[in-house]
């Protein structure tokens, strides 16, 4: 039992560590544990573990999937559902996900990473007070998560060390921080950010939700967008997106549900997930920008606002008052042209961060050497 | 008479004893079995019939109504069917079940049709007492209080109910110290005419030592093939010959020699569960190495593997044998497992011999619980599971409901109130509540630009039980939240404003006393501030309405700014300038003449508007700290607006 347990919990932090020889990883194993070769299936098993990271980090989560399935068909372990959970986050599903983060945690209790990673995840994607709740119940010791839960709706900077998406794409330099919140237009070419976040700034990256990076400049902005407080960055190469982004075909009505997803504001370059916020709507100014019913919390601020049907109806900004309010889409061309849904199927809010996740992404700026 | 009669009845028993003793047709029985469901209502991902199958040919599994679906496909083959767990069907679940406390997932699998399932480790993840409630029903107390989260009944028999689980979970082997009996049953038993199958449940004698210790408090774990052993006499003394064991115990497929071929086929039994190299045997096959030679099929689980030990093991997906582990005769007896979240369901044919009772073959199948095939989207075999869906969506619409249920929205506080404001009606027919509604949905339509509306209308029956209160053990101010708005107005309609001219306000108030223009009972409107009315309860219908004034009032503000000079619309039953026109606001659902207001239908100049909620929640906003909190005595509601007269 205690090999099974300081196993499980070096093989949890190796999994998240990224590639590296499985026979050292094993080596250093039975070295903690004190018993004698691996046995043959373990080698095995991290070997198909070390492609499986491999393929992640190439940004290639669909050639994980096997390798992954065969590694938990030989053993029920923590650090295989530690990437197959990656895995699912860099395809992009959310959902699944959450439901097999909850077995992972729950199933391996010896695995503190496994427990931070679904508490985080939940918290992220609109269950917070929830993921408080299972916090208390089930305490972290020495774990960013542990800090970072009841900070979320503060302004101050999360500290470093939170779970995240698999990194791949563009690498990023380590000083590089989260300014702002894009939104990824045309197939992913294109981004919209707040103008004030990125004036002045030299080098910039932006990073999906799924953890790909890219270099982004400044494009040349349409004279109405800027005037709204908007600039366009070129994204190279296109952090390439599937699936349409969708709007609702009218301004939401006050007193309507809505979910913001923003970059978090935190102390560390490296990949996070965004968050997503839920509250209701206010009422529409002279300018026609409506009200938000929640704080910035901790995030960069800005950021697509969705409606209960899960559709955009416009992007979160702040004013010279330092308020955020939306911005409706049908002010802003770039979203106006954007296909509109006409189905109108509440959504639960996993399901609108599992479809914004592509489109939202970290804009990252490093400060003058 | 006699003396004839013996020769014929000696030569009629010499006939019969020529004819070779027919073999009785044997009793088909169907076991359906899964196991480590771990609440997953929705689908987990996709799943291969093997680890060789690549991503994309891979279909989409699982989801409780596949399940569901696929269970009873199974069972119209055969009505002999039992469908059975082999634990973890709970504990360690996703937020949709455990937010309610694994209720949904002990409620679908009640839809599914489960009979009986071993006790898995997760089982005890909240604890015996949990355990007991989930099997026995009833709500969840916090602190002395239900919890908001328990017993919401979408999948019981009646809203704030939980019926517990109507399959058996099945324990041989945990025993309470303090009683020295088993926590629950430890073999349950299904009848096929006159053949008895006996189930027998256990988990892994090792759970303490996985578990949350206050989990297993006062509870002994105790051997499992010894548990089973001891109860083969006394399933025997009731006549019973067949016995399935449910053991949340499990292995792994391994090749021989690793680094050989092992795609892990969900029907494969790869080395016989043994380890490569060393070839020691797994947890499982130690615990049927050590059973009787009465059992005859041991469903297994916990690992989260599959696999099928048997008569149809097909190894690496291509390679046919007969397999099975030993048990403590040397007989191989087949033994499986289904993965884990719904991916697979086990199927197995069992023949049994009425006569001597016994299990005469025993053939299991493993098969993915597919909701898709990714090789052929006109698949008919998926159609006739979708047409099954289609036309059983009851375990679809209970997921669909817990879904929403476990939006974070639910908690969030809108605003603060001073007082309750129930759905109950004064002798007018005014009501608390509904005057909170019908300002919201003024409010909501006022500006020019939403509908310039100037009054509203909201009909009695969509303000819903129990109207604004606290809960008895909450003071005021209250924080009412979401979800208790959403309590009150719950049916998603939206707001239309529409002309009417004062003939038809008048028209549309008498309509909404019984016997006037087809209504068939008396419907009571709650109007918005600045309408007032009077009405005579002995007056003739259609003659009921006396006095209607209305004072424009700007309810966007709090305090609520009077705008104009009364209206006095009809004095003494007199419509006083039958053309005059005002816009008012009604919900879609009375604007299409819902609740037998016609008059409503005549209403011109439609606009749609928000969703009633909506309206709400944008109104309550106002009273959200640190604003002061709403008070539904303060005067400046102009209450009452409705007064009746003998």
């Amino acid at each position: 039992m205690t090999f099974k347990r300081h196993g499980l919990a070096l093989a949890a932090l190796l999994a998240l560590a990224g590639p590296a020889l499985a026979q050292v990883r094993i080596e250093q194993l039975r070295a903690l544990n004190g018993v004698g070769p691996a046995p043959a299936s373990e080698m095995e098993r991290q070997a198909r573990l070390d492609e499986a990271r491999a393929a992640l980090s190439r940004g290639e989560a669909d050639a994980a999937v096997v390798p992954l399935d065969t590694a938990a068909a030989m053993s029920h372990a923590a650090d295989t559902e530690l990437l197959q959970l990656q895995s699912l986050l860099q395809r992009g599903r959310v959902r699944q996900a959450l439901a097999f983060a909850a077995h992972t945690a729950a199933a391996h209790r010896d695995t503190p990473e496994a427990r931070a990673l679904h508490f985080w995840l939940l918290a992220l994607s609109g269950q917070s007070a929830h993921a408080a709740a299972q916090l208390a119940a089930s305490p972290l010791v020495d774990s960013a998560v542990t800090a970072a839960l009841p900070a979320l709706d503060q302004p101050a900077p999360l500290g470093a060390g939170l779970p995240g998406p698999w990194p791949h794409g563009t690498d990023l330099p380590a000083a590089s921080r989260p300014i702002a919140t894009g939104l990824l237009l045309d197939g992913g070419a294109l981004a919209l950010v707040p103008a004030g976040a990125v004036r002045g700034v030299g080098t910039l990256w932006l990073r999906n939700g799924l953890g790909r990076a890219s270099r982004a400049s400044p494009a040349v902005t349409d004279s109405a967008l800027a005037a709204a407080g908007l600039a366009l960055l070129q994204v190279e190469p296109a952090l390439a997106v599937a699936t349409p982004l969708q709007r609702a075909p009218r301004p939401a009505f006050a007193g309507s549900p809505a979910l913001r997803v923003a970059t978090l504001r935190i102390d560390s370059a490296a990949p996070a997930w965004p968050l997503l916020q839920a509250g209701f709507l206010g009422r529409m100014d002279s300018a026609g920008r409506q009200g938000l019913g929640w704080s910035s919390g901790a995030t960069v601020g800005g950021g697509p606002v969705f409606d209960g049907a899960g559709r955009l109806v416009g992007l979160a900004l702040a004013g010279a008052d330092g308020q955020e309010r939306l911005l409706p889409a049908a002010l802003l061309a770039p979203l106006a042209a954007l296909p509109v849904a006409t189905e109108a199927r509440p959504r639960t809010p996993d399901e609108v961060f599992e479809a914004a996740l592509p489109w939202v992404a970290q804009v990252l700026s490093s400060p003058a050497p | 008479m006699r003396f004839k009669l013996l020769p014929l009845a000696a030569a009629l028993i010499a006939a019969a004893a020529q004819i070779p003793a027919q073999a009785a047709t044997p009793v088909t029985v169907k076991i359906v079995a899964f196991n480590d469901y771990h609440g997953n209502l929705e689908s987990p991902g996709t799943f291969g019939q093997n680890s060789g199958v690549p991503t994309a040919q891979r279909p989409a599994v699982g989801g409780a109504e596949y399940i569901a679906a696929h269970i009873a496909r199974m069972r119209a083959a055969n009505p002999n069917t039992i469908v059975v767990g082999g634990g973890d069907l709970i504990g360690a679940t996703p937020l949709v079940s455990a937010l309610f406390f694994d209720e949904p997932a002990v409620e679908t699998l009640n839809q599914i049709g489960l009979d009986f399932s071993a006790v898995g480790n997760h089982e005890f993840d909240k604890g015996k007492d949990e355990l007991r409630r989930l099997q026995n029903g009833g709500c969840k107390f916090t602190n002395s209080a239900p919890d908001a989260n328990s017993c919401r009944g979408f999948g019981s028999s009646a809203p704030g109910t939980f019926d517990g689980a109507r399959f058996k979970w099945l324990s041989a082997n945990v025993v309470e110290t303090a009683t020295g009996r088993t926590l629950l049953a430890p073999y349950g038993i299904k009848s096929f005419g006159n053949t008895k199958v006996a189930f027998v449940g256990m988990t892994f004698k090792g759970t303490p030592g996985v578990v949350t210790p206050t989990g297993v408090a006062g509870l002994q774990f105790n051997d499992e093939a010894d548990t089973v052993n001891a109860l083969v006499p006394r399933l025997r003394a009731q006549g019973i010959e067949a016995i399935v064991v449910l053991l949340h115990q499990g292995g792994f497929q391994n090749p021989a020699t690793a680094g050989t071929l092992n795609n892990s086929d969900i029907n494969g039994c790869l080395n016989d569960l043994r380890a490569s190299g060393t070839n020691a045997p797994s947890d499982i096959a130690k615990v049927v190495s050590r059973l009787d030679n009465a059992v005859d099929l041991v469903i297994s689980a916990h690992t989260h593997a599959a696999y099928n030990c048997s008569r149809n093991t097909t190894d690496n997906g291509g390679a046919v044998r007969t397999a099975g582990l030993p048990n403590k005769a040397g007989r191989m007896v087949p033994v499986t497992s289904a993965s884990a979240f719904g991916r697979v369901l086990t199927e197995v044919d069992l023949q049994i011999d009425p006569v001597t009772r016994h299990v005469v073959d025993v053939s299991p199948k493993n098969m993915l619980v597919a909701r898709n095939n990714p090789l052929n989207a006109n698949d008919p075999a998926i159609a006739a599971i979708n047409d099954w869906i289609t036309a059983n969506p009851q375990v679809k619409n209970t997921v669909a409901a817990y879904k929403s249920a476990v939006s974070p929205l639910a908690s969030q506080v809108i605003a603060a109130i001073t007082a309750d404001m129930s759905n109950g009606a004064n002798g007018a027919g005014e009501m608390q509540a509904g005057d909170l509604i019908a300002d919201a949905q003024l409010q909501a339509t006022q500006p020019p630009s939403l509908g310039g509306a100037v009054m509203a209308f909201m009909n009695a029956g969509g303000v819903r039980n129990p109207g604004f209160v606290k809960p008895a053990a909450a003071s005021f101010p209250y924080n009412l939240t979401y979800g208790d708005a959403f309590t009150v107005q719950p049916f998603g309609n939206s707001l239309v404003t529409m002309t009417l001219t004062a003939q038809q306000l008048k028209d549309a108030l008498e309509q909404q006393f019984s016997g006037c223009m087809g209504q068939t009972a008396n419907r009571i409107m709650q109007v918005s501030n600045g309408l007032k009315y009077s009405w005579k309860s002995s007056a003739a219908p259609c003659s009921k309405i006396v006095d209607v004034a209305f004072t424009p009032t700007d309810v966007t503000a709090y305090p609520p700014i009077i705008t104009g000079p009364t209206d006095n619309i009809v004095i003494a039953g007199v419509v006083q300038n039958p053309t005059k026109t005002y816009r008012v606001t009604v919900n879609n659902f009375m604007a299409t003449g819902g609740d037998g207001f016609g008059v409503l239908v005549g209403g011109t100049s439609q606009l749609g508007g928000a969703q009633d909620i909506d309206a709400l929640i944008a109104y309550l906003a106002g009273f959200k700290a640190p604003a002061a909190p709403y008070n539904p005595a303060n005067p400046v509601l102009a209450k009452p607006r409705i007064t009746a007269t003998p």
